[in-house]
């Protein structure tokens, strides 16, 4: 079923559209949220926490176009906040590495209104993107959005593995440099 | 905001950059089919002109009939045709792939004539598909005790704290893993078993000789081996530590020698194996200025970490019956002044054994540790021309890539270290196999996928050296990478010691 009927299902209430979402990127979804939480419990949480967000926000969104992005941008955020939380305590490899690679990037600045600078940061990254070639931006969407392993992306793409650590350590300071220009605090 | 904010800023890229992302994944799952698919019909129509320039018609075939040009194509076996098929598994690890996952050799051993199946399994929520096994976030290594004379049983030994849980998990083995709770520092151990160790018949063997140990140790008491430098206990890091003084005549104490011929003999089971201490411990413990550390006992192996006045420290493997192997990969960062001259004979000495080369790792006179690497073309003539002046190579540690490895009797690993007065520096090569995390002490030293110090070797110019020589925050090791080589400087050290100008020339020596 595409997307788009999917969506459908969602907008007439129809709860048949989880078992369709499930079914078609379930296993996806999974693989980012584990890619954070390091666990296939809590990933698995993620996944059904997901579906519960999608349902409580579709209506009103209607995501036909992209509705696997809005899905990833929602597991991902829960994984990241379970993350968060667990972090108090203590947190996983993966994620150490993960916000490590990020931290290179931006230092966190304090005080500052969240939502807003998230939004900026999202732009700026966005753009920044923009003007990277598509093999690089690929690269890098895996490794951070879809939060998968350097090996993984390599064999993937049918390149080394130090072809993407090289990568991805470039990008981290052409992003580093871009955002100070526009003035963030880095 | 913090790092986890900026992940999620990540998420909210354009979703077309998300689209293209899968697509490059389809497009190379579909160019890798469509490249399996075309080689595979090439091949399939070579092998059919070639069988058909073969047979001639009225041919019988053994096995197939697609050239047969009878009506009835019969088929004779022959016992040749039996012979010729391989045996798929030999009981060996495969060459090409991570001996752990390999087919397991004969999974049993004899102790005290009884019979000890061992399952290729490990406990519930352990895997050794990563160099981290769930939260363990330390050095982690697997020991290969399998060796020409008995592939009987493979050992898997990790170090390390679980983060922010208070044990340690001392050693991990088949099917267990050996949990050892530091609440008692000098006093015995405390064990926690997990079910698998209930059930197996191995963990209960293990704990049986751990409780006797422990008991033979609290009968000395640790004051008693204090007061008269005699051997106690103390558990560092979560391993068992035994240490032993030896005596005026430089023989070690009755007790230490007993227990390690118990070892040797296979009398005692592994206990736990650990590494060398950091530079905190070393200093803490470098009062004792002769003493040998039993650090880890199986029935096949023991694992010592031998530390003399002139500074001298290997760890050992001993497998039974007076085989030898070195293992000082987990020392050669601590270690200080040593002399591997001073260290054979005491080795040998100790054992009665002889030293084995074709074990994985060797400490090797320089002069050999020139020719190996002189076998390794690109590094040849590297050794000699590093020496900075007033400093002495004082040890080279090699690792050799095994037969279980992707290239035998190659140089994985070298190691060297150069010395004057209280000052050390060391160099590190890995040729081939680079890992995302290196480790040291239960540390990581660098993580190549967040270490910025990583540099092409192309690329570094002697200006950009100085520059990451001269960088205040340059605290972490520098990289850099030729090919699948990585050159590892420690930048601190260098940087103490030489001018960018002389490393500059060092590494032009070394790699271009």
């Amino acid at each position: 079923m595409d997307d788009s009927r999917i969506v459908d299902l969602f907008l007439n209430r129809d709860e048949s559209a989880v078992e369709r979402i499930s079914a078609k990127y379930g296993e996806r979804l999974r693989r980012v949220a584990s890619g954070i939480v390091d666990d296939a419990q809590i990933a698995e949480e993620c996944e059904n926490d997901t579906y519960l967000e999608a349902w409580s926000s579709i209506p009103p969104n209607e995501p036909r176009e992209y509705l696997f992005a809005y899905l990833g941008r929602i597991v991902r955020n829960i994984a990241i906040d379970r993350s968060r939380r667990l972090s108090a305590q203590k947190r996983s490899a993966s994620v150490v590495e993960l916000t490590k690679e990020m931290h290179e990037c931006l230092s966190a600045p304090t005080n500052t209104e969240h939502e807003f600078e998230a939004r900026e940061l999202s732009k700026a990254i966005n753009a920044f993107l923009s003007t990277q070639k598509p093999q690089q931006r690929t690269i890098f969407i895996k490794r951070y959005w879809f939060f998968e392993g350097v090996s993984e992306i390599a064999a993937e793409l049918g390149c080394s593995e130090s072809k993407v650590k090289t990568t991805l350590m470039r990008l981290r300071e052409k992003l580093k440099v871009k955002l100070m220009e526009e003035g963030w605090q880095v | 905001m913090n790092e986890f904010d900026i992940l999620k800023a990540v998420g909210d890229v354009d979703a077309a950059y998300i689209d293209e992302a899968l697509a490059a994944r389809r497009i190379k799952k579909r160019a890798k089919a469509f490249v399996i698919a075309a080689a595979a019909c090439v091949a399939a129509l070579i092998g059919f002109f070639v069988l058909k320039s073969l047979v001639k018609p009225g041919d019988t075939l053994h096995g197939s009939n697609a050239f047969n040009t009878t009506s009835e194509p019969e088929l004779i076996a022959t016992p040749n045709a039996v012979e010729s098929i391989e045996p798929v598994s030999s009981g060996s690890p495969s060459v090409t792939e991570p001996w752990y996952h390999a087919a397991p050799p004969t999974p049993e051993f004899v102790y005290n004539g009884r019979t000890y199946t061992m399952e290729r399994s490990l406990p519930n929520g352990f895997s050794l598909d990563s160099e981290i096994v769930g939260d363990l976030v330390a050095h982690i290594d697997y020991t290969y005790t399998f060796g020409e004379r008995d592939q009987s049983l493979q050992v898997i030994t990790c170090y390390g704290s679980v983060k922010g849980d208070a044990y340690s998990i001392a050693g991990l083995d088949e099917k267990y893993a050996l949990i050892v709770a530091e609440d008692r520092i000098y006093h015995g151990l405390n064990i926690y078993t997990t079910s698998e160790l209930n059930n197996s018949p191995v963990p209960e063997l293990v704990i049986e000789n751990m409780y006797k140990l422990s008991a033979k140790i609290d009968s000395i008491g640790y004051e008693y081996a204090l007061e008269h430098e005699f051997v106690h206990t103390r558990i560092h890091e979560g391993e068992l530590v035994l240490q032993g003084i030896r005596n005026a005549n430089g023989e070690f104490i009755p007790e230490l020698q007993r227990f390690i011929d118990a070892a040797a003999n296979g009398e005692i089971v592994r206990l736990s194996t650990g590494q060398g201490f950091d530079k905190e411990d070393r200093a803490k413990y470098i009062e004792y200025n002769e003493y040998v550390e039993l650090r880890g006992i199986s029935n096949r192996l023991v694992y010592l970490k031998v530390n003399l006045t002139s500074g001298i420290s290997a760890g050992i493997n001993v497998l039974r019956g007076g085989y030898l192997k070195f293992d000082s990969q987990f020392f050669g960062r601590t270690l200080i002044k040593a002399d591997e001259s001073e260290l054979m004979p005491f080795l040998e000495w100790i054992f009665g054994g002889k030293c084995d080369e074709e074990n994985r790792f060797a400490l090797l006179p320089m002069d050999q540790v020139h020719e190996r690497l002189r076998e390794n073309r690109r590094f040849g003539g590297f050794v000699p021309k590093v020496i900075p002046e007033g400093y002495k190579v004082s040890w080279a540690y090699i690792d050799y890539y095994s037969k279980y490895d992707a290239e035998p009797g190659k140089i994985k690993n070298l190691d060297i270290c150069y010395t004057a007065e209280e000052e050390e520096i060391w160099i590190g090569l890995e040729i081939g196999d680079i890992k995302d995390l290196w480790y040291s002490n239960g540390k990581i030293v660098f993580d190549s996928m967040i270490c910025d110090n990583m540099i092409e070797a192309s690329e570094l110019s002697l200006e950009t050296l100085k520059a990451l020589l001269n960088n205040p925050d340059l605290s972490q090791s520098l990289l850099i990478k030729c090919d699948d080589t990585v050159l590892l400087l420690d930048v601190p050290a260098f940087s103490d010691i030489w001018s960018a100008d002389d490393v500059y020339t060092l590494l032009s020596s070394a790699i271009w």
